[in-house]
């Protein structure tokens, strides 16, 4: 990607900063939009250099077309049918009754553009040139008029997008299947379908001095806590970036800890999961040009959270959080136990057990930690692989995964069946956690190599690492392990369980709590 | 630097780790044989009275910590000096609290590792707990405190089938005299170091709650560990008890049919660790307000290396440790833990009555 473009655009280079003496003389006077027609096309065309996509279409008004008028914007990421129809076509046949010609009209110009010809719900007048280029960037037409000082911007924004479709990442068995799309005006429309409440705010702002990315920051007035909003926009403010392509490149710029292995920033596709989190009190970044929408604070349960929950019967529902705890515990602590025994307190296991894993492990030429490690590079080779592969060929992989690895491996005398079991438990919990799996690797290995150093002792060191330093993270002042800690009770029947729904507050009390 | 709270409940989780701490591989009521359990109960009864003490003195010197009172009761230079001793005990404790584990971890489980391994390594973890804040070591203690409680009743359960009741018997034989040193011993040894929270003190949300909470888990401490003294005493019978080392240790390996051995390491890590680190949080807290510094955090690596320097001196072996926690340690912590918390009560209690009998 074209993240480090160093060039600066060519519109603020001839703004003539190497001629310090004339750029001062000019100031004043090349910021203005110029009256004549004409040097405000050679302004755009010695701005945009003739690129393809600049469109500058002259019309001139009156009996006589003794006005010119000048129609500017970028193609293709407009409309087409707006701009024939709403700006072009009442500008050409518009009422020839009026004197347009007339020398006293001149003065009701521009309020008669606005007033009577020009059919769009959106229109602005503009003095600055910048501006205007900036509203042409957004997909905006500019209608430039001889011998006003004053351009009218008009929104025109169209081209192609992605309709509304289910997400993959997020697909649902039951619940609304619909996900967010590139579109950051689709994406506002699909929350605001679903919470119709008129203290849902939607602030915008723009971020990223080349992409100039639009980024909206959604909250519901009243029950958002106002410190956390106005810690959102604060920290929004502070981005002083060159680009912004996607919600991740927000998310590096405003985490409250930027080393930590875990994200203190959740982020959804799907706009019932970001509604919910908004009428829970959290707040939502939506970044224009993709379909994931940040949420915060994201605290440590909404990793063991899903949609899913809410939508099926809440028997169910109770225990399945806690799955998803040991699927996290298994996945950072198997394979370090599995060494830790192997290595330090065989005495701990059933005497038959041991005897079964000395007897699978006798012929085995690595040391217990070697053969995890091994095992571990193997599987996330094989995922790295199913991820980047196209899905045809996808297949593929899992069958030389499951049977050339899996299977070949131990027969050849690699890897014991126990190693194996090992792993493949680790692997399948640590996709019950997608969020936090990049994470959970290296907290997997730290543990492993713990494990393998001193045995329990070593593990219990470890986790204690882990878990201190889960206590310390918060996000936007949000203790990370809330509401287990700092406990919060009546936040836990939405915690490690769920309870009924008509059990659970609608709010979380931790977004308020100091200690 | 915004101002570290704790709440109540962790303020109280965090004195039941400290308690359970030491206490859960050590047991000084053991020299009692037979009658540990009685020995045990009337050191902590004993230990209310300390207990008492030390709540009075915080209620009547309302938002300060220890140094301040002694500086109250002492004065300025005075005052000082004896804050400096009491840092000096507390990195002394955090001492003898590594030295243990350590010790621990080479006579059970490691015997070919140096001690100085498992002293670092569980040092590195204090250090690192009270570098993120005081508030994450209320945080973590919120959270494993119960799961040791659950584990110790647990194992209560379990080796229900290899206990004895005739291991009780004969109930005091020689009278009571003989059990008032262990009694006196239990009273110092676990229940008397009280008086360091007077330091984590200030950084409770609710002050007015210190008093409820001290004494409530208080209790639920003595709790816990009456239960660990009676099921060793239960399983071994009062001669192995005495003799051994770790008899927790040995309970642990007891247990019928399911090794849970590794279950005491944990438990006595995650509470060993929380018990470390409010003794060097009270250490370096003592020095930041004696030389009035605004940070502690710097002070932490510095006085955890020094502490851990000091664990590898205090003691020659085991055995020694032993002996020398038994025989000796009373006698010196006396003056610190009961002595001077006396005579700051006494004056305070005195200077209160003059100051209202001057306002009258």
């Amino acid at each position: 990607m074209s993240r480090n473009i160093k060039r600066p655009l060519k519109y603020k280079t001839k703004d003539g900063k190497d001629d310090l003496k004339e750029s001062l003389e000019n100031a004043e006077t090349t910021k203005l939009i110029p009256k004549d027609i004409k040097a405000v096309e050679d302004r755009l065309n010695g701005t945009f250099e003739a690129s393809r996509d600049l469109v500058l279409r002259k019309i001139a008004l009156g009996n006589g077309m003794s006005i010119p008028v000048l129609i500017a914007f970028i193609d293709g990421i407009i409309d087409k049918n707006i701009i024939n129809n709403d700006i072009i076509r009442p500008l050409t046949q518009g009422d020839i009754s009026v004197a347009f010609d007339d020398p006293c009209f001149k003065a009701y110009l521009l309020d008669y553009l606005k007033k009577k010809l020009i059919v769009n719900y959106q229109l602005e007048e503009i003095k600055d040139f910048e501006t205007g280029i900036d509203g042409m960037l957004a997909g905006y037409v500019m209608v430039y008029v001889e011998g006003l000082d004053i351009a009218l911007k008009v929104s025109a924004q169209g081209g192609d997008k992605r309709d509304v479709e289910e997400p993959l990442t997020e697909s649902v068995v039951r619940g609304p299947r619909e996900g967010f799309t590139e579109s950051i005006v689709t994406n506002i429309s699909l929350i605001r379908r679903k919470v119709k409440n008129p203290n849902l705010r939607f602030d915008s702002m723009t971020i990223g001095k080349q992409t100039k990315t639009e980024v909206v920051v959604c909250y519901i007035k009243g029950i958002a806590n106002q410190e956390i909003i106005d810690e959102v926009k604060n920290r929004l403010n502070k981005i002083d970036a060159n680009s912004i392509l996607e919600s991740c490149n927000i998310e590096e710029y405003i985490e409250d800890n930027r080393f930590s292995l875990f994200q203190t920033i959740g982020n959804s596709e799907k706009p019932d999961i970001v509604s919910a989190k908004i009428l829970e009190g959290r707040v939502a970044i939506l970044c224009g040009g993709t379909p994931f929408v940040l949420t915060v604070p994201h605290i440590f349960v909404e990793v063991l959270q899903d949609g899913q929950d809410y939508y099926s019967r809440w028997v169910y529902s109770l225990l399945v959080r806690s799955v998803r705890l040991m699927a996290f515990w298994i996945t950072t602590m198997i394979p370090a136990a599995y060494v830790a025994l192997i290595c330090f307190h065989q005495d701990v296991l059933p005497f038959k057990l041991l005897l079964t894993m000395t007897a699978s492990r006798e012929g085995i030429p690595f040391s217990a930690v070697t053969e995890a490690l091994l095992m571990i590079f193997t599987f996330e080779l094989l995922r790295e692989a199913g991820v980047r592969m196209p899905r045809p060929i996808g297949q593929a992989i899992s069958i030389v995964g499951a049977l050339v690895i899996g299977d070949a491996a131990v027969r050849a005398g690699l890897v014991s069946i126990p190693m194996v079991v090992v792993i493949a438990i680790t692997a399948i919990s640590s996709f019950i956690v997608p969020q936090i799996a990049g994470g959970l690797l290296i907290i997997r290995l730290a543990l492993l190599i713990a494990a393998n150093v001193a045995g329990v002792f070593g593990i219990v060191i470890g986790s204690l690492f882990l878990f201190i330093h889960m206590a310390s993270l918060k996000s936007f002042n949000v203790p990370y392990l809330s509401p287990l800690t700092p406990l919060e009770g009546e936040d836990l029947k939405d915690g490690l369980i769920r309870y009924p729904i008509w059990a659970i507050l609608s709010k979380p009390k931790s977004f308020e709590r100091k200690t | 630097m915004t101002e570290e709270k704790i709440s109540s409940y962790q303020l109280g989780m965090i004195i039941v780790s400290f308690f359970i701490g030491s206490a859960l591989v050590m047991n000084p009521a053991g020299m009692a044989k037979q009658d540990a359990w009685l020995a045990y109960l009337l050191g902590w009864l004993g230990g209310f009275v300390l207990l008492w003490g030390i709540t009075k003195i915080a209620e009547l010197h309302p938002n300060k910590s220890l140094v301040g009172i002694l500086i109250d009761c002492f004065g300025g230079f005075f005052g000082r000096l004896i804050a400096l001793l009491y840092a000096w005990k507390f990195m002394h404790l955090g001492a003898e609290v590594i030295r243990t584990y350590s010790n621990y971890a080479t006579t059970v489980t490691y015997p070919e590792t140096p001690l100085l391994f498992f002293a670092v390594a569980y040092t590195v973890v204090v250090v690192y707990a009270l570098k993120v804040g005081i508030e994450v070591v209320g945080r973590i203690s919120e959270v494993i405190t119960p799961f040791v409680g659950l584990i110790v009743i647990l194992t209560f359960l379990a080796s229900i089938p290899s206990m004895k009741t005739s291991n009780f018997l004969p109930i005091l034989p020689k009278g009571i005299m003989p059990l008032l040193q262990p009694a006196f011993v239990t009273m110092i040894l676990p229940f008397g170091e009280f008086l360091l929270f007077l330091l984590v003190l200030p950084n409770l949300h609710h002050q007015k709650s210190f008093k409820r909470v001290s004494y409530i888990a208080y209790i639920a401490a003595g709790c816990i560990l009456f239960i660990i003294v009676s099921r060793n005493l239960l399983v071994l019978g009062a001669d192995m008890s005495a003799r051994d080392i770790f008899p927790s240790h040995i309970v642990f390996r007891l247990i019928p049919t399911i090794d849970v051995a590794p279950l005491l390491d944990i438990n006595m890590i995650t509470t060993g660790v929380v018990k470390t680190c409010i003794c060097l949080y009270a250490a370096v807290k003592v020095i930041i307000e004696v030389f009035q510094l605004k940070n502690y955090r710097i002070l932490i690596l510095p006085v955890a290396a020094f502490v851990v320097a000091l664990s590898m001196l205090v003691r020659d072996s085991v055995i020694e440790q032993l002996e020398i926690t038994i025989q000796y340690w009373p006698f010196y912590a006396l003056p610190f833990q009961v002595l001077i918390p006396l005579v700051i009560l006494l004056i305070s209690l005195f200077s209160r009555k003059s100051t209202k009998y001057k306002s009258a």
